[in-house]
């Protein structure tokens, strides 16, 4: 008899905009090497997804966490248009990439290289979702 | 027929079971890299990744079906590192190890929509529930 334990929980990464350049230049200082080539092809996914306007859909649903009172929050999750997730489709890996890169970027050492590495991973995690990335900035305090 | 227990028992258990986070003071989930350690009372594995901070009284009284939902838990909202989430650890208040669980992304006992957590960030939750099963 193993007790049962249900958790939901979500993670709003800050937004990446104000990173990008920054990002560029660690990941063209960085060794050759299929880390780097995939950060490069995450930073060029960022890139082109920011070309077009914010998703104006109506929100699927809203994340609420369960904080105390004045912490408490909550997030639109906003699905992309098909015409952007047809726009990005090339530049989103595929789920099972996406899995791979996770374990890939587990042995990246502590540093700069590894928190940008996970910021671009959780931007195609979002993508590959079809849904605007929720950022840290897009919660609500209630 | 297998070993069962009785609803009133469940209750009395799952109430035990939330009961002791609170031993101490407020209790914590940490979330970490890496999988779980071989047995739970082992040394942490690899990174931590954030800290939630449950309520004082982390839980409320068990259903009769010995259920018991989470009082409000606060985020963490400055990751303290990037890393993709696979185990966590619940500690009671007094800083001793109370459960370990997995984590993982539409799996795990801890379910994230996006388990990749980056540094900075906020990790937040939505829902708690601890059951103590008949079987």
């Amino acid at each position: 008899m193993v007790p049962d334990l249900r958790i939901a929980v979500t993670c709003f990464a800050p937004d990446i905009t104000a990173h990008l350049s920054g990002y560029a230049s660690i990941i063209s200082s960085q060794p050759d090497g299929a880390e780097k080539e995939w950060c490069t092809k995450l930073l060029e996914m960022v890139k082109f997804f920011q070309l077009t306007p914010k998703s104006d859909l109506a929100p699927v649903s809203t994340f609420r966490s369960i904080s105390p009172q004045g912490k408490s929050s909550a997030a639109d999750i906003i699905p992309l248009k098909k015409e952007e997730i047809d726009r990005i489709f090339e530049q989103v890996p595929w789920q099972e990439e996406i899995d791979m890169l996770k374990v890939m970027f587990e042995k990246i050492p502590s540093g700069a290289f590894r928190e940008l590495a996970h910021h671009l991973l959780w931007y195609a995690q979002e993508l590959c979702g079809d849904r605007e990335p929720m950022t840290k900035e897009s919660l609500r305090i209630l | 027929m297998a070993y069962r227990l009785a609803n009133a028992i469940r209750q009395i258990t799952c109430d035990a079971l939330v009961d002791a986070i609170d031993t101490g003071g407020a209790g914590t989930i940490q979330i970490r890299t890496g999988s779980q350690p071989t047995n739970v009372d082992d040394a942490p594995y690899p990174t931590l990744l954030g800290t939630l901070t449950f309520n004082a009284t982390a839980f409320g009284a068990a259903s009769g079906t010995g259920v018991a939902t989470a009082a409000s838990i606060t985020p963490d909202a400055d990751a303290d590192a990037g890393g993709t989430a696979a185990h966590a650890r619940i500690l009671r208040g007094n800083g001793n190890i109370h459960s370990d669980c997995t984590c993982g992304q539409g799996s795990g006992d801890i379910n994230f929509n996006n388990n990749v957590i980056v540094i900075n960030g906020t990790i937040s939750i939505t829902a708690m529930t601890i059951t103590v099963p008949m079987v």
